[in-house]
């Protein structure tokens, strides 16, 4: 039932390791793939040898780009499966190697040699901002958003007049960095054919639908021609969104008729698109004299690498978020997208709203101590209520930013040690996230499918993938509140295009929302069916029948029927009790000004971090986390908590150590692998302290909203203001490492002298 | 060049002919498909391909097949199946440890070497204990709860 701390639905194949990821999977025959990547970050192919490579005993194919019916795909239509005749970034796929073993694989890419000719590189987005050099073959570094604008623009109010009405008026520059999902399991593909002769594709993506209609695409064949299968994902967060190694797994397959299986290393998987791209903004924020925020004007830049995978999307959703959860009644927003030799770049856990967060929130934290007011009131002061306008001028409905700051309220006001031994310092910060849930422009729509099967079951189909997140747990806590029957009679399909009806991807937060709003009328509508023939069947009124447990009994009497039963007596009269229902978020477009309805609701969080740094080292430990996070409704109390808790985690590797280009952007270096890529471990990571907040969202299924985004959007902000608090003086740049701490308390130092 | 290796695989005697430079990992993975353990990082960072040698915590991606002759390899099928589950298995499910479940085996059997040795251990001992593995999901404060309800109920306390 809904509240519940249900366990998993898959957890009992997880706990004893039998759950088969697509990695498990192991077809007799089965051949096996590697890619050639670029060393080059920009150069023109001149020739590929092959030759020696292609004689090799046990190489079955190698597959460049000429072999692929359509190179150019993507949601921009600007990334390609491989390269042609020049490579933008270091690790640019090139071509393909199927063989009979991972070794002969790997032998052969060594036998390859590729003849570059180098062409001048821009790695650094202000550099490339000048657009000197150029990073592709385009006329300008400059994204160019649908034909000829290269800005996506906000304009609500007149900004000059606002800043000149302010009593204080205040601007800073911040910097994030390339962050990597890190999966544990990297992007694999496994194809074949189906027990129809069909060509059939295992995929771990999020969404199979986008890969089927990629798949479609690229390879010339029609939609029926493919099958693709998937929902068991080792960690998705955003890097899993679109196709990736399923294209030339599929294409390798049709050239050989034999099962292929293109596994990414963790090497790879770093070097391969998507990343988190980095983001360069300025955030002006003028207030007035009693504490309020009259005006904001954001400028962003997204260094997106290559190819605009979906920068255009983000930046959108960038320009809605980056005014945090706040009431600013003029706000102005000018994005831009620029490309630069680095990986393309695209969704991780929030897009593009943590940068957007960290400027706000470490904005406020600013604004707040230099005007003399306390970060948590000056935050309250300002926080969005119901019917209040968003960035684009949206009224927002089902505000719970106030009962989260209220939530975080006894433990910012404990009383804390602030200098707990030599040399060690102890600081406090606040950090807040407002997160459109859904895709932008509305999405795909969505159906679900319920069925009352003859052994008593239901079955559910649904459009969206299990990601790990927990969707099929709570898809069936919800079927079981509606339908009144334990969770463990309900069964849930997903994740086969041949059978189920597929839909977009889970991403954005949107899964439990447009999911839980395309099951709901359909699960609806069988309760309604059950009461209605249930009376029938007992000749009583509908309002006599009561449904609890699988059973349909009538109220005050002893007479009852089984589901199963009912369900048995109606197939002798041709009758099933199914229903199928679907979903499509509304949307109004934004007008010229970027006013409109871009999202169909919205997330709210906030959050407390402690650190504690060692200013001879400038070493820092993050000692607390409190996260209070609005989700409208938790279906499922212990699943929220882990979207909280694992959402502030990954978060905090962005605060405090994650790089795919350390030293971004000065330097261009890019990672090996995990050992030079840092993620948080135990030793990291605090226990995260969870509050759920529940303010029942006006358009969700049964209230809810998702978690799993906004609970993650805040924590960097918070790092960083919590270090500005222990040290006096703030970061502006992610993440900050101990060296960066340790510069910054050289920087105090100097302007203590002055 | 191959050379000949027994070992003992969760419980039973394995023979088999290896290639010298074959990672325990590939031997355990696509010879004898144990599927259990994961192939992530391959260089000894995430913990996925953890499996238990005389009953320690190693990475197999890190071991040579050929280092395991004549000693106990445990793979998590060893703890316990779904009829039968081991109780840090049904620890994990309890609490919520289990996200996407990628890194859950390697998890498991990182808890057993722990609490085969410390039977009552603290949470900052757990903590070390995992160091070597990670999880992308949970953020690790319901694997670390895992772990303790896990001692208690084999220490028999309720």
């Amino acid at each position: 039932m809904l509240g519940d701390r249900l366990q998993k639905y898959e957890g009992i194949a997880a706990v004893t390791g039998r759950l088969q990821y697509v990695d498990d999977i192991m077809l007799p025959g089965m051949l096996t793939m590697k890619g050639l990547h670029s060393t080059e970050a920009h150069a023109r192919i001149r020739a590929i040898h092959m030759e020696e490579a292609l004689a090799m005993p046990g190489v079955a194919c190698i597959l460049t780009w000429k072999d692929l019916h359509q190179n150019r795909w993507g949601y921009c239509g600007e990334s390609y499966v491989l390269a042609e005749d020049c490579v933008q970034y270091v690790g640019q796929p090139i071509l393909v190697v199927a063989a009979v073993d991972e070794d002969t694989a790997l032998d052969a890419i060594e036998r390859i040699r590729v003849d570059y000719e180098p062409l001048p590189a821009v790695f650094n987005p202000y550099e490339a901002m000048k657009d000197e050099v150029k990073a592709t073959d385009k006329p300008s570094n400059w994204f160019k958003f649908f034909g000829t604008d290269d800005v996506r623009k906000i304009r609500r109010g007149d900004i000059e007049e606002a800043f000149d009405q302010s009593k204080w008026v205040f601007e800073d520059e911040f910097i994030s960095q390339f962050q990597a999902h890190v999966s544990l399991e990297t992007h694999v593909a496994v194809s074949t054919f189906d027990e129809t002769g069909t060509l059939l594709v295992y995929s771990c993506a999020q969404g199979i639908d986008w890969v089927h209609s990629t798949l479609s695409q690229t390879l010339g064949l029609p939609m029926e021609a493919v099958r693709v299968r998937g929902g068991l994902l080792g960690g998705g967060f955003g890097g899993k969104a679109d196709a990736g190694p399923e294209v030339l797994a599929a294409l390798a397959t049709l050239r050989t008729g034999k099962p292929c299986k293109w596994r990414w290393s963790m090497h790879e998987e770093l070097r391969m698109p998507v990343k988190r791209g980095a983001f360069n903004l300025i955030c002006k924020t003028g207030v007035s004299e009693n504490g309020k925020i009259l005006a904001r004007h954001i400028r962003t830049n997204q260094d997106c690498g290559a190819y605009c995978y979906r920068g255009n999307k983000s930046i959108d959703r960038h320009g809605c978020a980056a005014t945090g959860p706040y009431y600013i009644p003029t706000y102005w927003y000018d994005g831009r997208v620029i490309h630069t030799n680095k990986v393309p770049a695209a969704a991780l856990r929030g897009f593009a709203v943590p940068p957007g967060s960290l400027a706000s929130e470490v904005s406020m934290d600013r604004v707040a101590r230099r005007i003399g007011i306390d970060p948590l009131k000056f935050r309250m002061e300002n926080a969005l209520r119901d019917g209040d306008p968003n960035a684009n001028g949206q009224a927002m409905y089902g505000t719970g930013i106030m009962a989260c700051l209220e939530a975080l309220q006894p433990y910012w006001e404990e009383p804390y040690e602030r200098n707990p031994g030599p040399h060690l310092f102890r600081g406090r910060g606040l950090g807040t996230a407002l997160m459109p849930n859904g895709l932008t422009g509305g999405g795909s729509p969505i159906t679900g499918d319920v069925k009352l099967m003859l052994n008593g079951l239901v079955s559910i189909s649904m459009g969206l993938t299990e990601m790990g997140q927990g969707l099929k747990t709570v898809m069936r806590q919800l079927a079981a509140e509606v339908l009144a029957l334990p969770e463990d009679r309900i069964t849930v399909l997903n994740a086969d295009t041949s059978a189920v009806p597929a839909a977009a991807s889970p991403g954005a937060s949107q899964a439990t929302y447009i999911n839980g709003n395309a099951l709901l009328p359909a699960l609806q509508q069988v309760r309604e069916m059950l009461i209605r023939h249930g009376a029938e069947h007992f000749q009583v009124p509908e309002d006599k029948i009561i449904l609890a447990d699988g059973v349909i009994s009538v109220s005050g009497e002893d007479r009852s029927i089984s589901y199963a039963a009912l369900a048995g007596l109606l197939a002798g009269q041709g009758i099933t009790l199914m229903a199928t229902s679907s979903y499509k978020s509304a949307y109004k477009k934004l007008d010229e000004n970027g006013l409109g309805e871009p999202y169909e609701v919205y997330a709210y969080a906030a959050c407390m971090c402690q650190v504690l740094i060692d200013e001879e080292t400038g070493q820092m430990t993050v000692e607390r986390i409190i996260s209070a996070v609005d989700c409208g409704k938790a279906y499922n109390p212990m699943m929220v908590e882990g979207q909280i808790e694992g959402g502030a985690i990954m978060n905090m590797g962005m605060a405090t150590m994650e790089s795919v280009y350390p030293g971004y952007p000065e330097r261009h270096h890019m990672v090996d692998n995990l050992n030079e890529y840092a993620v948080p471990t135990t030793m990291d990571a605090p226990d995260v302290e969870s509050i759920i907040i529940e303010v029942p969202c006006p358009t969700g299924p049964m209230g809810a909203k998702g978690p799993s985004e906004v609970a993650s959007a805040m924590i960097a902000p918070a790092v960083a203001n919590a270090v500005g608090d222990a040290i006096g003086i703030y970061p502006t740049k992610t993440p900050i490492t101990a060296e960066d701490v340790y510069w910054l308390l050289q920087k105090r130092g100097a302007e203590d002298k002055e | 060049m191959k050379t000949w290796i027994h070992f003992t695989l969760n419980g039973s005697p394995v023979s088999i002919e290896t290639d010298n430079d074959r990672t325990l990992l590939k031997l355990l993975r696509e010879d004898l498909h144990i599927t259990s353990l994961k192939n992530s990082c391959n260089v000894g960072e995430c913990g996925a391909c953890t499996i238990l040698l005389d009953g320690e915590a190693v990475r197999s991606c890190l071991l040579l097949a050929v280092m395991v002759d004549g000693k106990r390899v445990d793979t998590l099928e060893s703890l316990g199946s779904p009829v039968n589950m081991h109780p840090i298995q049904k620890a994990y499910l309890e609490v919520g440890a289990v996200q996407c479940g990628f890194c859950t085996p390697g998890m498991i059997l990182a808890t057993k070497a722990l609490l085969d040795k410390n039977p009552n251990p603290t949470r900052e001992e757990a903590r070390l204990a995992l160091s070597g593995n990670l999880c992308r999901c949970t953020g690790y404060k319901k694997i670390l709860d895992a772990v303790l309800l896990a001692a208690k109920w084999m220490r028999g306390e309720d």
